[in-house]
């Protein structure tokens, strides 16, 4: 058992991003005028937060689909 | 910036969250951590994509990228060469030339190469003056922290530097190199998740490239290549002898071909062709980054009034002062956290560079030898407490001192810059003896050193061609120039001294240098394995070759 095969860092990144995708859409949604209007305009917490649970997605599919040992990378 | 950063409760949850997760690495790794090998090099069990990150992380600590930002703003569109030119070519070499010589030959330190090269002697230089950089480095990069954490959150120099010292501790004491790279590979997508919202309101905001283009209003800081004829050079950067040659060749190949704490990340790759791949894998990224340091330095310098002038904030200030101004809470808390992430990344990769060289290089053949692996582990994490204790002890030094932190960096470029001529000629000619590795890479310090002193004194690196009484030196063309110079020396040196000087027996320096392969190498059945286009150095490196030149170019003709 070596340190590379303890635990597939890909789930902690899926899981990590994840939340911080769920925690930002949920803002996005829910942010106030001012808020947009800081950011000249752009609902930035929304799109931050559905581009970062894109990333979670593809990489909880990439674990689930090659487990680690097999995955060839 | 005017008062500290509007943090709501969700950042610090956001925060809070990151700093679990990292602890929760160290925690999970520690585990299987039971060998020196799994301590220091992560069992040489690495996929390359992890590597590959962990590779451009080690590289993208804040330092670099309120650096990268602040030279955006100071020197314009010239700031990309410090991405495509000073480190793209140099990656690519280590990638599809050097690798072999450090992974198959199993060191365990790019200082071990020079002691199975060279000499005890060389190797020992190399790798005192190494762990000593190292641990003042995460000392400098400590005080960074602690001064950017005071401007965005306002706590106290002392708190911070003394927090974030027992986070990189705990994580790396802990899990050592495996620790120190997953958490390089969460702060990879945490730090890129924090700049993007900045760039595009930036963009947004100036109206596009196009915009920011027209709004820019010094032309010379849209210049990459013009204006680099020696001479009569306007360009930010000087002539383009310095940043081909000293910047791009000299100083970019002894940075990331030599430098341990990069080296490390490739040397805990699974197997050979995925050592290779990790600086190859690493040079995509560092293509596209300069859209989220330099675009936001050029950003910052059309909107932020009296950026870099005196009473005005200073250029340094560039990423701070657009969180402030454009980031609303959410994606405020993913920069500011992705900001502290990526200096603890930087000083983790210090530390984990500094505790291998110190066990392997210096405790481990010179200080208490003939010891059981277990007794190394030990020393090892002893090494990493000592090492953070000393960087800490370095960050208050520098706090109380101003600008002590620039001597630090400046006196290790002396070391560095000659040290690519040193590994190329140790590579490539057989002939090198060992003490003209010792000499020429002594010689070529001290000829850095001699270069910055008198470079003050010399008009070529003044605008305009002559030294008057209110010109103020190109600071970043004498330094390309003295890195050229080193190196120039310690070629000179170095094959000067080997023809008075007996060379090593060639048995003995069997897969260290060019032409003389290791028949038992562990790694010759690699060899027979073919693999996909997409899984081939030289192929991977032709691409990244190639899109970097054609970028380089479309900057020059689009501009």
């Amino acid at each position: 058992m070596t340190p590379g095969k303890t635990f597939d860092v890909r789930w902690l990144i899926a899981g990590l991003l994840g939340l911080y995708g769920a925690v930002l859409t949920v803002l996005g949604l829910t942010d106030s005028a001012a808020e947009v209007a800081k950011a000249d305009g752009i609902r930035i917490n929304l799109w931050i937060g559905l581009g970062l649970l894109a990333v979670a997605t593809a990489f909880a599919a990439w674990a689930k689909l090659a487990p680690q040992g097999r995955d060839g990378s | 910036m005017t008062g500290t950063l509007n943090l709501g409760a969700v950042d610090w949850f956001l925060l809070a969250v990151y700093f679990g997760a990292i602890i929760a690495i160290g925690i999970t790794t520690k585990r299987a951590v039971h060998t020196t090998g799994d301590f220091f090099l992560a069992g040489r069990s690495m996929p390359a994509w992890i590597t590959g990150l962990a590779f451009i992380s080690a590289n993208l600590g804040a330092l670099e990228i309120i650096g990268g930002a602040a030279n955006g703003a100071q020197y314009g569109a010239a700031a990309v060469h410090f991405y495509w030119l000073g480190a793209i070519p140099a990656m690519v070499f280590l990638g599809v030339v050097m690798m072999p010589f450090y992974y198959s030959t199993r060191v365990h330190s790019v200082s071990e190469y020079l002691r199975r090269r060279f000499n005890n002697q060389t190797h020992l230089l190399n790798s005192v003056v190494f762990a000593v950089a190292q641990m003042l480095l995460a000392g400098v990069n400590l005080f960074a922290l602690a001064l950017i954490v005071k401007l965005l959150i306002g706590w106290p120099l002392w708190l911070s530097i003394l927090l974030s010292a027992v986070f990189v501790l705990a994580y790396i004491t802990l899990g050592g190199l495996a620790g120190a790279i997953y958490g390089e590979v969460l702060q990879f997508f945490v730090i890129l998740a924090g700049l993007i919202p900045i760039v595009v309101i930036g963009l947004h905001y100036v109206g596009g490239f196009s915009g920011l283009r027209e709004a820019v209003q010094d032309p010379s800081l849209l210049h990459t290549w013009q204006g680099t004829a020696p001479g009569h050079w306007t360009n930010p950067l000087g002539d383009w002898i310095g940043l081909a040659m000293g910047e791009g060749f000299v100083l970019a190949f002894g940075y990331w071909t030599t430098n341990f704490a990069e080296v490390q990340r490739s040397l805990a790759a699974k197997d050979l062709n995925a050592a290779r791949r990790t600086p190859l894998i690493a040079a995509f990224p560092k293509m596209a980054l300069p859209l989220f340091t330099v675009v936001p330095g050029m950003i910052a310098l059309v909107i932020i009034p009296k950026l870099g002038q005196p009473g005005g904030p200073t250029y340094n200030d560039v990423i701070p002062e657009m969180m402030q101004r454009f980031l609303p809470n959410g994606v405020l808390g993913i920069a500011l956290t992705g900001l502290l992430a990526a200096f603890m990344a930087g000083m983790a990769a210090n530390i984990s560079g500094f505790n291998t060289v110190f066990t392997y290089d210096i405790w481990k053949p010179y200080v208490v030898r003939g010891r059981d692996d277990r007794y190394y582990l030990k020393a090892g994490r002893y090494a990493t407490v000592a090492g953070i204790a000393v960087s800490v002890a370095a960050a208050f030094v520098a706090s109380e001192y101003n600008n002590i932190q620039n001597y630090i960096q400046l006196l290790f470029s002396f070391f560095n810059s000659p040290l690519f001529a040193t590994f190329l000629l140790a590579m490539f000619w057989k002939r090198v003896t060992p003490w003209a590795g010792f000499w020429g890479m002594l010689s070529g310090t001290v000829a850095a050193a001699t270069a910055h002193l008198s470079a003050y004194h010399i008009g070529w690196f003044y605008p305009g061609g002559q030294v008057g009484p209110h010109d103020t030196i190109n600071a970043q063309m004498a330094n390309f120039y003295g890195a050229l110079f080193a190196f120039v020396v310690d070629v000179l040196v170095t094959v000067a001294v080997t023809f008075v000087t007996k060379p090593k027996p060639v048995a003995e320096l069997a897969g260290l240098v060019w032409g003389l392969p290791d028949p038992d190498s562990p790694d010759a059945h690699e060899a027979t394995v073919r693999q996909p286009w997409w899984k081939s150095p030289v192929v991977l490196g032709c691409i990244i070759l190639a899109l970097t030149a054609g970028l380089s170019v479309w900057l020059v003709v689009a501009v």
